[in-house]
């Protein structure tokens, strides 16, 4: 079966790069340290060959940046604003996986994003569909819960 | 300031609308983002929704009829993207007609404007510029 983390993986360090100016690596799983903070929860819903959803946990630290470096403007807390602009930015991290999922002969769509606060960014699923960010301005990681459809 | 050189197409209309649209969303943000109260804001929304549904339509007609006249290959798909955004853009209209200009509505519009207008002048317009310079390579 195809690497599912390779799409995701590749689709975040392109958007990274043009979007923000931003190079990531991944890391493993084992150096979570700085994920143990206040968080936005972006998740995805996932139909087609595929079924299941992408969950992006991303610290508060790092969306206020991420959303400073898109506006060009400071911001203090995870407003609307912030929010609708992190959500954006997970929905196009994730179409763009799609058509590298798509280059592989799997066919799927995403669902719109929603988002919750959580107060870390816990890893549910330990395995190797988990990946692990590094980028200049912190960790993030995304974790790939999906499942082929049963025919 | 959102502006980079980096967004620069080569393509004179198209580059200097695309710094328009930026100089537009920013100042936006500006009123947008500020302490102000919110009742001396509206007004802004209302001026850069009137301007984004009149300039959005234009640059896109524009910039569709340019990758016509280079034979663009994904030109289609760049269609529909344009027809997507503009459709979401009227239904978020619809919603401030609806609902009025509430301010978490015209927040989560705005960060969406943000990210999407980066995104699609950063990548998807670039390959356009890719295109013309594998075109002037070949030549």
């Amino acid at each position: 079966m195809t690497d599912l983390t390779h799409p995701f993986f590749k689709a975040t360090q392109e958007v990274f790069r043009l979007m923000l100016d931003l190079d990531i690596k991944k890391t493993p799983p084992e150096q979570l340290s700085e994920l143990k903070n206040k968080a936005v929860n972006v998740s995805i819903g996932i139909i087609g060959d595929l079924e299941g959803k992408i969950e992006y946990c991303i610290p508060e630290s790092i969306t206020l940046e991420i959303v400073r470096i898109l506006s060009g403007m400071e911001m203090k807390e995870l407003d609307d604003f912030v929010t609708s602009a992190i959500s954006e930015v997970v929905n196009i991290i994730s179409g763009n996986a799609m058509t590298g999922l798509f280059d592989h002969q799997v066919q799927c769509d995403i669902q719109p994003p929603s988002i919750e606060y959580t107060d870390t960014c816990t890893i549910q699923n330990k395995s190797d569909k988990v990946l692990t960010l590094e980028t200049s301005i912190g960790q993030l990681h995304v974790d790939i819960q999906l499942v082929r459809k049963v025919a | 300031m959102m502006w980079k050189d980096k967004y620069t197409l080569g393509v004179d209309l198209i580059d200097k609308q695309h710094m328009e649209l930026f100089e537009r969303v920013e100042s936006f943000l500006l009123v947008l983002r500020s302490k102000e109260p919110w009742e001396h804001k509206v007004q802004k929304v209302k001026e850069t929704l009137e301007f984004m549904k009149e300039y959005v339509v234009k640059h896109f007609h524009d910039e569709e009829c340019y990758q016509r006249s280079v034979g663009y290959p994904d030109c289609n798909r760049h269609c529909e993207i344009h027809a997507e955004f503009t459709s979401e853009v009227q239904e978020f209209v619809k919603l401030f007609e609806a609902q009025g200009y509430e301010e978490p509505l015209v927040q989560k519009f705005a960060g969406k404007l943000v990210a999407w207008l980066i995104n699609h002048v950063a990548a998807t317009d670039q390959k356009i510029a890719d295109y013309i310079h594998r075109l002037e390579v070949e030549v």
